[in-house]
């Protein structure tokens, strides 16, 4: 039997290896700077790297990841929901009072993503169906949204949940917060979701041109109301997390997520426009976001500084995955 | 022979590193984790109080401002742990979520002592130390309830956050001396969460629709910038004394509350004892800390009143006169 002989060039692994990285930087534009900043913090800030930090991380990443997938659907179809946060406060507050009332956390959970539902079902309808701007509709139902949050609660947070909620905001399955593996889970059905289904790729020609998905038999307003329905459910979800780590609702909590959301998915390289980006983008643009706010928490930053850095380094990651996009691929196919 | 000698020289070397090492740990501050709800300048005057505390006992403080956020509150009380804390003293934004942290903290063998703002459940924490949020709206409910006397009297209530305990006892303290006297009409109770901005609105509003309007109560010295923009803009930003003088009562004692009572401009302001408070939540932070036990859970601690009348000789007691 004659042998065969591959013969290999030397550097002809280095070199796949090389077109590998820039494959994957090219996918992932962000994933250069995850990477400088967590090699920063972790050589510059004492405590960046112990264990209680980085489980510190993963349950603060969680809502956010949570939330910033639903906002990945919507933004793909080039769509925006200004309402998230305003959800997030709401579905606090109702999942809470029920979990306190009811002494169940399961029913607590259900109504609280029950809220989220309803409220993307509505901005889906408004979009898809009535033809709505997304930008103002949502801008109207944020406000909505959160003064019914004030009205119910009248202002006050709610607390006094049973135990049982905040131990499994506690609880770590394989050392890793129970939280974090909700997050992962969604990611994972979201992947699915984007990339093996028909409903995935109706989301990308949707986003890319919605007169070109019609011709290709796409249901567009089917489309566009699910990714409104998804994000809604999805901020639902994030903020009954919230609730299980702090063990408490509050109108306001959804306050400052909104920007964090955007700054994740936009950062991360999905365009606003629609019809390109993706979940990993969006998983590398919360992680960054999340690094950065802990690694400046501890090295003692005040708020301001913090938001002048974060602000700096999305400025440029953003540039960074424009410059990249527009040398698409290296030359690479 | 030579090996017995080998073996009391190593643990000679050794005790003598452990007690290096165990002289060392007693010699290193404790570590206190600050976090604060938000920052302004009561907050600065309260961080100020705070940090002079531990500076007299030694004690060596990381700061954190959630920046009204309950979620980064919680992630910042989380990392100070991480970074050696042994104690934190913490104004919640979110007296609800406060206890979870206080939980947290304390299964982490940190100790866990609020300033300012109650927890919803005093139990959680190992201590609290704040003003008195009920003898300071009562006070001022007295000192309208004075000033009315028997005439018709509207009155303009503003409001704290009310997801806070200062908030909300501010206000219902205010109201059940208030609910006493008949003659006193509140006109409006306006929510501000604490931001002069609803404050202003909620003047504009009450004046625009009782121009006859009596006095102004506000929870907070932050809320009268708001409070006399509008007064101005109307023309009834007056001394006390003058004639169309609309009462005012504020609560806090900053150097922008000392100021408007130094001007006249206020009737009575309620200073915080904020020196006080700090030097209590440092000793109760360090007693825990340590392994001791804070004389008792809670301490709450009136304010201390001053009027234009009297503003030269209360200024001493007044954190805001003296900063200011």
């Amino acid at each position: 039997m004659e042998k065969v002989i591959v013969s290999k060039r030397p550097g002809d692994g280095v070199a796949r290896f090389f077109e590998l990285g820039l494959r994957l930087v090219a996918a992932l534009p962000l994933l250069p700077i995850v990477f400088v900043v967590a090699v920063a913090m972790w050589v510059l800030v004492p405590g960046f790297a112990t264990l209680i930090n980085l489980e510190n991380m993963a349950r603060v990443l969680a809502p956010l990841l949570v939330a910033a997938i639903g906002a990945t659907f919507v933004m793909l179809t080039g769509g925006i929901d200004l309402s998230v946060g305003a959800t997030f406060g709401l579905a606090s507050v109702v999942g809470a009072t029920v979990m306190r009332d009811s002494g169940s956390v399961g029913l607590g959970l259900v109504a609280g993503i029950a809220v989220g539902a309803v409220v993307g079902a509505a901005n889906g309808f408004a979009v898809a169906r009535l033809r709505l701007s997304p930008f103002v509709y949502t801008l109207a139902i944020l406000l909505t949204v959160r003064a019914t949050a004030f009205l119910l609660s009248r202002g006050y947070s709610v607390g006094r949940l049973p135990s049982e909620a905040t131990a499994f905001g506690r609880y770590q399955i394989f050392g890793v917060p129970s939280l974090l593996w909700i997050a992962l889970v969604i990611l994972a059905i979201g992947l699915v979701a984007l990339h093996k289904t028909p409903f995935g790729r109706s989301v990308y020609l949707v986003g890319s041109n919605e007169r070109a998905a019609t011709f290709n038999a796409i249901n567009v307003n089917l489309t566009k109301w699910l990714v409104y329905f998804i994000g809604g459910t999805l901020a639902g979800v994030a903020s009954m997390l919230a609730v299980l780590r702090l063990g408490s609702g509050a109108p306001v909590l959804g306050d400052t997520i909104l920007l964090q959301i955007i700054a994740a998915v936009v950062v991360g390289g999905t365009s606003v426009f629609g019809g390109e980006g993706g979940l990993w983008r969006t998983f590398t643009g919360v992680v960054l976001v999340v690094m950065l706010e802990k690694g400046l928490d501890l090295m003692g930053l005040a708020f301001y500084d913090q938001a002048i850095v974060i602000g700096a380094v999305i400025l440029f990651g953003s540039a960074f995955g424009v410059y990249l996009r527009r040398r698409r691929n290296f030359g690479l196919r | 022979m030579k090996m017995k000698s080998g073996i009391c020289a190593v643990s000679a070397l050794a005790m003598a590193i452990f007690a290096g090492a165990y002289q060392a740990a007693a010699q290193e501050p404790v570590v206190i984790g600050v976090s604060f709800d938000k920052m302004e300048s009561f907050r600065e005057g309260e961080f100020n109080a705070i940090k002079a505390a531990a500076a007299a006992k030694g004690a060596k403080i990381i700061f954190q401002n959630a920046q009204e956020d309950a979620q980064r509150q919680a992630s910042q009380i989380e990392s100070m742990i991480a970074q050696g804390a042994k104690a934190i003293i913490a104004i919640p934004w979110d007296i609800e979520a406060a206890v979870n942290d206080a939980n947290n903290a304390r299964s982490a063998g940190v100790a866990y002592v609020t300033l300012d703002q109650a927890p919803a459940d005093l139990k959680a924490v190992d201590f609290h130390v704040g003003g008195d949020p009920c003898a300071d709206g009562t006070a001022a409910g007295e000192f309208f309830a004075k000033a009315a006397g028997d005439k018709p009297y509207k009155l303009l209530e503003l409001q704290g956050g009310l997801s806070n305990d200062n908030g909300i006892r501010r206000s219902k303290c205010l109201d059940e001396v208030l609910a006493k006297h008949s003659n006193i009409v509140i006109v409006a109770q306006v929510p501000t969460d604490w931001k002069p901005e609803k404050a202003l609105v909620g003047t504009e509003n009450a004046l625009q629709a009782h121009p006859d309007l009596n006095a102004i109560y506000s929870p907070w010295n932050i809320g009268l910038q708001g409070v006399f923009s509008v007064l101005e803009k109307a023309g009834k930003l007056k001394k006390v004394g003058e004639r169309g003088h609309i009462d005012i009562v504020s609560i806090d004692g900053a150097p922008t509350g000392c100021q408007a009572v130094r001007d006249g401009l206020i009737d009575m302001d309620l200073a915080t004892p904020v020196g006080d408070m700090a030097a209590a939540a440092v000793d109760a932070a360090l007693a825990v800390a340590t392994g001791g036990k804070p004389a008792a859970p809670t301490a709450f601690l009136p304010g201390t009143p001053y009027t234009p009348a009297d503003v030269a000789t209360q200024a001493p007691k007044v954190w805001g006169c003296a900063a200011g």
